[in-house]
């Protein structure tokens, strides 16, 4: 079993409610949520810290962007 | 070292017929990448040599002998996702050898149309031992590995609140296997080349009441 530890998280409002609304369009509570955006961050940031870069890809155009992380 | 035991479970021995308890550990360590690199890789690069000396090395034939994994690099994939919380490796274990490995990620979206954008598992690499493997042994081993595999990915996709949505690209010798008898919905050979599966809740649901 993964020990667990509580934290308190003081957003904005329009943070909030952007967390209230993807929660609900993912379909996961607040806390898979937070998980969830931490996995993704560090793992964005893993590639970048080795040297790669990470784009967003059109499917239809196979235009390319970015992803631009500020340090 | 070994990880923590997720459960034991039943395979059955096909060569006796009877059942033998098997341990689910997660994450997979360095006995079970010792087991690769000393039992599983051997077995495997000496059946693709015997391939090539008969002239017969195709991806055609490595399919017949499930082979397509050869070239699977599990050991640096199992490093890499030792300190990674989007990554969990898990290993099948009985009598003392690892019959199975999966390295999934959770950090994944789902691409099936009732399910678009949702999280879901991402099952990376799954592969049971050679000698459990139909078409590389004539009497193959152990059966059961595969289902236990693919069941905990369910259990953790519903753990992590996806509901039991999961998702992989699958070899062409194992396309059928996650189309027929697990119940996966294929989306078609997408810009990976390879085949892409999806299992929606419902279809989680069905193949762990099989």
């Amino acid at each position: 079993m993964v020990e667990k530890r509580t934290m308190t998280l003081n957003l904005s409002t329009q943070e909030m409610d952007l967390v209230d609304r993807l929660a609900d369009e993912k379909g996961l509570s607040k806390t898979a949520l937070v998980r969830q955006a931490l996995r993704l961050y560090q793992s964005i940031t893993d590639r970048i810290d080795r040297g790669e870069k990470v784009f967003f890809e059109h499917p239809a155009t196979k235009e390319k962007a970015e992803l631009m992380v500020l340090s | 070292m070994s990880g923590s035991l997720i459960g034991t479970f039943d395979l059955l021995d096909r060569r006796t017929g009877k059942f033998v308890e098997a341990q689910l550990v997660s994450p997979a360590g360095s006995s079970n990448v010792a087991d690769i690199d000393g039992s599983w890789r051997p077995l495997m690069q000496a059946r693709i040599e015997q391939l090539r000396s008969e002239d017969r090395l195709t991806i055609g034939a490595l399919g017949e002998s499930e082979l397509q994994d050869a070239h699977w690099r599990w050991s640096e994939k199992i490093e890499m996702s030792s300190n990674r919380l989007d990554r969990q490796s898990f290993a099948i274990v009985t009598e003392g050898a690892t019959q199975g490995l999966m390295l999934v990620t959770t950090a994944g979206f789902a691409k099936e149309s009732s399910q678009h954008g949702k999280p879901l598992v991402m099952i990376d690499l799954l592969a049971t031992a050679p000698w459990n493997r139909r078409g590389f042994d004539a009497a193959p081993r152990f059966k059961g590995v595969g289902r236990i595999m693919m069941a905990a990915a369910i259990s953790l996709s519903v753990q992590e609140e996806f509901r039991g949505r999961v998702g992989l690209h699958a070899l062409p010798q194992a396309e059928a296997w996650y189309r027929d008898r697990v119940g996966m919905a294929d989306l078609g050979i997408d810009d990976t080349r390879m085949r892409y599966f999806e299992l929606t809740e419902d279809q989680a649901r069905a193949f762990l009441a099989q």
